[in-house]
């Protein structure tokens, strides 16, 4: 079986690595380690029904984020991510009465909103703003006692 | 492994219909305490809630408000791991009672918000119980009583309050009392924007209303106060209270000392409950069970019994199918109970689900070539926290463990056989004819 090696890399220049934080000082005790943990999508359910949108949240952090939206009206419907200059980032099929849908996106922090593009229905009231802010990191904090 | 005492058998009766079935050995433990102790550990439980690991789904814990489906699980995670069985059992009767749909609701929170209203007041003063549903956010939102206002009366609310949640169908009010009742449940208001409910004394109607033949400008709680002082009132909920527990018809006599129990303690529900849960009739046919699991309780009971806990989105669709989606009752009327929890459909749900436990806890090639037809039946019985089991069922179980292993020698019938053995004993026992009743 032939043997496969990585090709040499370059050297990595020292401002292009990433800088290290104050808690990782040797000298500090107590020692206070942080390591991140990798964030799970945020997740939005919004009812749709005639004629309007109930999201279960107004506030979601940037990043990944899951969007399922069920129909809980008698009438079709849809849901449509709608950024502030008015760009559709997604959009789900046709809803039917009953039916749930899913959008998977990523978001940059900012002011989005939640709409029904079947037309007449955003005019009747289906739409709603939310909004996007960074999120705060996640930290595992570690304390190690000092000697 | 026959059960050795009748106490054993009363205390897993009592947790089955009081509570969620027992986990391995709390039969046994509540047994030691006789019915009447026993009892009354269920009516003032002590301690933490909750036990066990709570559910995980994709690694991360359960999103109720913001995940769909997972308030359903939500409930049932609650279910399978309480500590509290009786507080946790007569949540999901109330929910039945006060049944609200979050299929018209829309809002996660909310129901979560009724949930915990049932959940913290489900065992004290029915009166006090039903004032702070008529105050509740999902209430006033399924049944329309918030918006409603003076002039325009939605009759919704007025009519399943006489009609399900304190009088009993065309039992001693008429469409007039409904009307008048009505109009005194005017003012409640809710604000999409702010999410906000209130009340507006100007949308109230103030007038005279004539309800029970009583006039007055009567209140929303009045209407309340009203229908629970209304004389077919006790009767009409204790015995509903009581087919909550057993199937069997309610004996004039007890019925007669439940009412007036009800009454002279001010209409609280834990005497009540205490009368249903020590009457022999609860503890009829301990051997041949005969009120069939709701299937919360069904589901709830299985992940007990073997130690399980939920780390899957599958148990929504199941539930579902099986016909019992807690915060998604049918209508306004709850579940149709007992015999109508099975139909061919849900009882395929109901194997799937046993199925699918099953699947999980027993690894292809680790049961051993020598393992003996009782070994093989004791072990069964242990993962699935040793069930009750008819004869029939004792005997059934005993054949098909000699005779489907029988000449299987080789090595991949060693590896194919003795571990579907294995299941297959733990589904009977999961899932078969004696697991469906209690």
């Amino acid at each position: 079986m032939p043997q496969f090696a990585l090709p040499p890399q370059p050297p990595v220049p020292v401002s292009a690595r990433p800088a290290l934080s104050a808690s990782a000082t040797p000298l500090a005790t107590p020692v206070a380690r942080r390591r991140a943990v990798v964030r799970r999508p945020a997740r939005m359910l919004v009812f749709a029904s005639e004629y309007k949108l109930q999201p279960s949240r107004r506030v979601v952090p940037a990043g990944r984020v899951i969007i399922q939206t069920k129909n809980i009206g008698e009438d079709d419907h849809n849901l449509a991510v709608r950024a502030a200059n008015g760009h559709v980032l997604k959009v789900t099929p046709v809803i039917r009465s009953g039916g749930l849908a899913t959008l998977r996106l990523s978001l940059r922090p900012g002011r989005y909103w939640l709409v029904c593009t079947i037309p007449g229905h955003e005019a009747h009231g289906m739409v709603r703003a939310f909004i996007v802010k960074r999120p705060v990191p996640k930290v595992v904090k570690r304390v190690r006692k000092g000697t | 492994m026959p059960r050795t005492t009748k106490a054993d058998l009363e205390a897993e009766r009592l947790l089955w219909r009081a509570g969620f079935g027992p986990a391995p050995g709390e039969a046994k433990r509540l047994g030691r305490l006789g019915r009447r102790r026993a009892v009354e550990q269920l009516l003032a439980p002590k301690g933490r809630a909750l036990g066990g690991r709570p559910a995980r789904i994709d690694g991360g814990p359960l999103d109720p408000v913001n995940a769909y489906g997972h308030d359903v699980l939500w409930w049932l995670d609650r279910a399978a791991r309480t500590r509290h069985p009786l507080a946790e059992r007569m949540t999901l009767n109330w929910h039945d009672h006060f049944a609200t749909s979050n299929e018209k609701v829309g809002d996660v929170k909310l129901m979560m918000r009724q949930y915990w209203l049932l959940r913290n007041y489900g065992l004290g003063s029915f009166r006090a119980l039903t004032k702070r549903i008529l105050r509740d956010g999902a209430m006033q939102m399924f049944l329309d009583l918030a918006g409603s206002e003076k002039g325009s009366p939605n009759e919704n609310f007025a009519r399943e309050l006489f009609e399900l949640f304190t009088l009993g169908v065309n039992n001693g009010y008429t469409e007039r009392d409904i009307r008048e009742a009505a109009r005194a449940l005017t003012g409640f208001t809710f604000d999409y924007d702010t999410k906000r409910f209130g009340f507006d004394p100007d949308r109230h109607d103030r007038g005279v209303k004539r309800v029970f033949g009583k006039r007055g400008r009567f209140t929303p709680e009045d209407i309340i106060d009203l229908a629970i002082n209304h004389p077919k009132h006790a009767p009409y909920l204790c015995e509903k209270l009581w087919h909550y527990f057993t199937p069997l018809p309610v004996p004039p006599r007890t019925l007669k000392q439940m009412v007036s129990t009800y009454r002279r303690s001010g209409t609280e529900i834990r005497p009540v409950l205490r009368i249903i849960l020590t009457h022999p009739s609860l503890y009829a046919d301990l051997t041949s069970p005969h009120q069939v699991k709701p299937p919360v309780v069904y589901a709830a009971g299985m992940l007990r019994r073997t130690n399980t806990r939920i780390a899957d989105e599958s148990w929504i669709h199941l539930l579902d199918e099986m016909g019992q989606r807690p915060f998604h009752p049918p209508n306004v009327a709850g579940w149709d109970q007992d015999d109508a929890w099975l139909t061919p459909a849900t009882i395929s749900a109901r194997f799937d689900a046993a199925s699918m436990l099953v699947q999980k806890r027993v690894k292809d090639g680790s049961i051993s070539a020598s393992q003996s037809p009782q070994r093989a039946i004791a072990a069964a019985r242990k993962a699935t926290g040793d069930p009750q089991i008819s004869k029939r069922t004792a005997l059934a179980m005993q054949r098909y463990a000699v005779a489907s292993v029988k000449g299987r020698t080789d090595d991949w019938e060693v590896k194919h056989y003795f571990p579907e053995r294995q299941r297959v004993l733990r589904h009977v026992l999961l899932a078969g004819p004696d697991a469906q009743v209690c």
